[in-house]
């Protein structure tokens, strides 16, 4: 349903809005992006000592901060574009008393 | 080390609890305290099925062999919940707004409700997911024969095949149960996903403790178990790019076509809300899941004997330290995996199942239709039950069938490469308007055969399914088809190699079978409507289908959701119109928003061809669509303000229209009105001055014949009396002041008492009363009396009007939004559709043949009576003869008994 | 010689007091209470006058003296209309579908049994 009110209530906010919509979606390019950042390693140190564990930390770092960024964007987004279309799902149940 | 008869103790105890949490989330869902039910959190849990046996015990075998390559798994998965706003979102509304209930549902509604896609897709599912399961069954198997061979001898080393069978037919009971309660509107099990809630909790607590204990317990810390890595044999794993690569993809992939995961992410979606949450939430949850694989991995090749199975680390690390409660917890952490995973997979395969290949096939038997067919409703549900145990089944025999090997363990990836084959037409249906139904078809077969080829039946391994030498030289020595080294492609990984040209083929398909093909209007309008899910949510309107009775509608909705979803839809659709009663105006809205209710239940397929049926008589024809599709391309360009405008508008006609055909009925009626007391008023007076001219005459009249006759005035009398006092009563109702007192009372003893007061109407017919005193034994507080006077005069009618040969009516007290009402139905011929908004009017009597009855006048005074109390009367159509409502006035109340 | 009457009235109470007063008169009375037989009823019986309420289960009295005047047994049969409806398009309907006489209810005994009297050429 168009909800023009909404529309209108939130105009100010709109700029900031779709700043965060672009980030949320740039966030998991940057991601694939840095996880695929291992594979190069491997070619440039070749005559290396193993340092899978220290490649391991450096995943688990992007993951987690990943998971911070997409966190504060998705608490930023919350009051903003969703608005659900209430259908007729929203109908109140009836239900035999047991 | 305990008995083995523990184990199996603290796993029924663990199984007995899932049910309980299943049992009590569905019952307080059903009383419609969802709450903290469907919070995003539990939603973000619910996600967690996919990670299955495989990740639980899988990903530590999985990093023993091949270093960290395992994280890409669910590297594509995370980055999918984190770039949600790409696509999921608008998964997630799709599938609220055209009720989708599987992704074989999404498949064949995006394509024109095509009825062979979404069996299409069905059988690509249920042949990728079959081993998936099997692999379940053989995890559950092989953990508790690691604790059997450990354990002494008291449990007789049972064959494992025994273990496998009472695990699948636990799980199909604890999946009919919980999965097929109830045919839900919209396809929702809140037990399932609570006890799957709960699962996930299980799994990760067990993961983390694990390693928690390796890194802690077993190493000195941190520090230690980075050299320990770096030392371990994992550590010198090659790291091929193009399988890193693959990974990502297909995992990514195939959390958004796994038919479970779809389940969970947009069919059980409640709240397009908890998507935000969860997108980062569910990542984390993956990264705690995965933090201590490698750990693990290394640990356990560096403790445990040469040989030990890596797929069983989690499980034997512990145990060989001695920490039996920590690995009763992995235990029945892996448990958890398997069984959440198998329970959400039966139930999302049993509903494709049943919507996409038992109702069509059903439908065409019954050529008549539904209408006339019997409860639609309780073949549905069997057939899903049916479908459950015939998917735990077909698991069970593949896990027999294939030995049990480590050739399973491979089946992981195998198994998504085969969904995957669905994500052509998924992402093309839901961005790419141009995508048709012949390129969607084709594209999955393409990809489907494909795999088939390059993946599926090589994987049992050679001279199973393909002979040794046609994998080794292609068909007929053709080398360039060889199997797993396609048109020459045999330097690549084999995954790399499937995945490639599967996709490849597919999409191609795809695309060109879209570009050549010309869509149906009925694709055009879908294809519209999903790919503009966000700025057009009104779908097509304007244009009429030839005429369907609601009353006919209503019944079969009855059938397939129930007597009490039907009605509280039907009403709510009549109020949305500005219309009383439960009858709204079938307008092709209407049609539309019933037909998406439906396919909650049935399927897009079905219920398209369902409605088609009941508004035509037939499947729509070519004029019909090209109809639909004129008139949606022309209100897609409607402005947003233009189209609520014209619903307000669309709205007030209706409540205009009914107040005109009300005035005209009423004018009518106020003729007759006068007519009507007349007759009523001169009636008695006639027997009375009749009979009192008689007397008056005095001569030859015996005793007795005095006696009789004054008394046939005094009863005239009375008549008159009674009459004028019911005049006054609704007059007093109607505008006059009316105290009313309130009491409290058990609701049984105000129906007795109207049940006996009524006995004498009519008596001579015999006449059943049907009742349910225990439901009856619910505390009122209201004026007893008026509610008693408004239940005899419903009774009264009943037994006065009812013209079954074998009259019954039967009274029930039903929950009514949270409130109490009483229905009496009759089992007579009802009363016509025209006539139900007249029957509350004064004189309404609808013929004349039972003139000794009341003047007319009981049901306006029912109704004002109600009003007054804070309730109402209604009449409930559909329900085989005259139906009323009697809904209380809300106050609180509670059980007597 | 006495006259024979046909009754067809719904009403038994009213029935029973036009009953009792033709019979004390001195007339043979018979009773009918259905519409949707009095046709058949008259027929049976060949009654000299007939006395017909208007509002009768099942058929109208209306559509029976329609029926009636269109047999050429009971043409000219005499039919006094009964109405408790008391309006004046009842009335001209029935004159105009050939009733013998009008009478609204409620009725004076005397009145009826005169125009009853009348109606068979009975001083």
């Amino acid at each position: 349903m168009p909800d023009d009110t909404k529309q209108l209530f939130l105009a100010r906010d709109t700029f900031m809005r779709r700043r965060v919509i672009d980030a949320s979606r740039l966030l998991p390019l940057l991601g694939l992006f840095l996880f695929l950042i291992p594979l190069l390693w491997d070619d440039v140190g070749s005559g290396r000592e193993a340092f899978l564990a220290e490649k391991l930390l450096y995943m688990f770092a992007v993951w987690f901060s990943l998971v911070a960024v997409a966190a504060v964007l998705a608490f930023k987004l919350r009051p903003g574009d969703l608005n659900v279309p209430r259908g007729l799902e929203e109908v109140d149940r009836e239900a035999e008393i047991d | 080390m305990f008995a083995f008869d523990i184990l199996i103790e603290v796993c029924i105890g663990y199984v007995v609890l899932l049910f309980l949490v299943a049992y009590v989330a569905d019952r307080r869902a059903r009383q419609g305290k969802i709450g903290w039910l469907r919070s995003p959190l539990v939603y973000t849990l619910s996600l967690s099925i996919y990670c299955t046996a495989w990740t639980f015990y899988g990903a530590v075998g999985y990093a023993a062999r091949s270093g960290i390559e395992f994280l890409c798994i669910y590297l594509g998965p995370s980055l999918v919940m984190i770039g949600w706003w790409w696509g999921l979102r608008k998964l997630v509304r799709i599938g609220r707004m055209q009720r989708i209930t599987s992704i074989a549902d999404l498949i064949s509604s995006r394509y024109g409700k095509s009825a062979m896609l979404g069996g299409l897709v069905t059988l690509l599912a249920v042949i990728a997911t079959t081993p998936y399961i099997a692999l379940q069954l053989q995890s559950v198997t092989l953990s508790f024969g690691v604790f059997a061979a450990a354990s002494p001898s008291d449990w007789p080393v049972q064959s494992q095949h025994a273990t496998a069978i009472w695990v699948a037919v636990g799980l199909a009971v604890f999946t009919i149960v919980f999965g097929t309660r109830n045919l839900d509107a919209n396809e929702r099990h809140h037990g399932v996903v609570m006890a799957i809630a709960v699962e996930a909790l299980v799994k990760l607590a067990a993961l983390l403790a694990v390693g928690a204990f390796v890194v802690w317990g077993i190493a000195d810390g941190p520090r230690e178990i980075i050299q320990r890595i770096n030392e371990s044999p994992i550590a010198m794993a090659p790291n091929q790019s193009s399988r890193w690569l693959a990974l990502i993809f297909l995992s990514g992939a195939a959390f958004l076509c796994l038919p479970r995961m779809f389940q969970v992410l947009v069919v059980e979606n409640d709240d397009e809300h908890h998507l935000s949450t969860a997108s980062w939430a569910f990542p984390l949850y993956l990264a705690l899941l995965n933090l201590f694989v490698l750990p693990i991995a290394a640990m356990g090749l560096a403790v445990l004997p040469q040989g030990s199975n890596p797929d069983l680390f989690v499980l034997t690390l512990p145990l060989s330290q001695g920490q039996n409660s920590l690995a009763m917890l992995v235990f029945l952490g892996g448990f958890s995996s398997a069984t959440s995973m198998v329970i959400v997979a039966s139930i999302a395969l049993s509903t494709m199942v049943s919507n996409h290949v038992v109702m069509p096939l059903w439908l065409s038997i019954r050529r008549q239709g539904a209408t006339v067919s019997g409860d639609v409703r309780e073949v549905v549900l069997m057939s899903r039950r049916l479908s459950i145990s015939a998917v735990l089944g077909l698991g069970y025999v593949y896990y027999r069938f294939s030995g049990g090997g480590e050739a399973l363990a491979s089946i992981g990836l195998v198994s998504f490469a085969g969904v995957v084959q669905v994500l052509p037409a998924l992402v093309g249906g839901v961005f790419w308007r141009g995508a048709t139904r012949v390129g969607a078809a084709l594209g999955v077969s393409v990809g489907f055969v494909v795999w088939l080829y390059v993946m599926f039946l090589p994987s049992f391994g050679p001279d199973v399914l393909l002979s040794a030498r046609m994998m080794l030289e292609g068909p007929l020595g053709i080398g360039w088809l060889r199997p797993q080294a396609l048109f020459g492609l045999h330097d690549v990984d084999p995954l790399v190699h499937a995945l490639l040209w599967s996709m490849a083929f597919n999409t191609t398909a795809f695309c060109i079978g879209s570009l050549l093909s010309f869509p149906n209007p009925l694709e055009r309008v879908q294809g519209a409507q999903f790919v503009n899910v966000f700025d057009y949510t009104a779908s097509h309107r304007g244009w009429s289908r030839s005429n369907v009775d609601a009353e006919d509608l209503l019944i079969m909705a009855q059938r397939i959701l129930g007597p009490s979803e039907a009605q509280a839809l039907f009403q709510a659709a009549a109020d949305a119109q500005g219309k009383q009663g439960y009858l709204p105006e079938i307008t092709p809205d209407f049609i539309d928003s019933f037909e998406r209710v439906l396919a909650g239940s049935v399927g897009a397929a079905t219920a398209h061809a369902m409605i088609g049926q009941m508004t035509s008589g037939s499947a729509l024809s070519v004029e019909d669509l090209m109809a639909v599709a004129d008139e949606t391309a022309q209100i897609m360009e409607y402005s947003s303000q233009l189209e609520a405008q014209s619903q307000e508008l669309s709205r007030t006609a209706g409540q205009l229209r009914d107040a005109n055909e009300k005035l005209t009925a009423l004018s009518v009626q106020k003729d007759a009105f006068l007519s009507q007391i007349s007759h009523e008023l001169r009636t008695p007076m006639t027997s009375i001055r009749a009979f009192s001219e008689i007397l008056m005459l005095g001569d030859a009249l015996d005793a007795e014949e005095k006696a009789k006759y004054s008394k046939i005035i005094h009863d005239e009398a009375l008549r008159l009396t009674r009459l004028l006092d019911a005049l006054l009563d609704l007059n007093v109702l109607e505008h006059g002041h009316v105290t009313i007192e309130q009491e409290r009372a058990v609701l049984r003893d105000v129906i007795d008492r109207a049940v006996f007061a009524t006995s004498a109407v009519s008596a001579d017919r015999v006449f059943t009363i049907d009742r349910n005193e225990a439901r009856e034994a619910v505390q009122i507080y209201t004026d007893l009396d008026r509610l008693s006077q408004v239940f005899i005069n419903l009774i009264a009618n009943a037994r006065k009007y009812c013209d079954a040969p074998r009259p019954r009516l039967t009274i029930r007290v039903v929950r009514v939004d949270g409130g109490l009402a009483v229905d009496f139905v009759d089992n007579g011929s009802g009363i016509p559709a025209e006539s139900q908004s007249l029957i509350f009017e004064k004189f309404s009597r609808l013929s004349d043949q039972s003139a000794a009855g009341g003047a007319g006048l009981g049901l306006a005074i029912s109704r004002e009576i109600m009003t007054k109390l804070g309730g109402s009367v209604t009449y409930l159509p559909g329900q085989g003869g005259a139906a009323f409502r009697v809904i209380l006035p809300k106050l609180p109340m509670e059980r007597a008994a | 010689m006495s006259h024979h009457v046909l009754l067809i009235e719904d009403e038994p109470n009213i029935m029973e007091a036009i009953r009792f007063f033709l019979s004390r008169d001195g007339w043979k009375v018979s009773c009918h209470s259905d519409g949707a037989t009095a046709v058949s009823e008259v027929n049976r019986i060949t009654p000299d006058v007939v006395v017909l309420d208007v509002m009768l289960p099942n058929r109208s009295g209306f559509d029976v003296l329609k029926e009636l005047r269109a047999a050429p047994d009971t043409r000219d049969l005499p039919v006094l209309m009964l109405t408790a409806k008391g309006q004046t398009k009842d009335r001209e309907r029935a004159e105009q579908l050939g009733s013998s006489g009008f009478m609204t209810k409620p009725f004076s005994n005397a009145e009826v049994l005169e125009k009853l009297r009348s109606m068979v050429g009975h001083a």
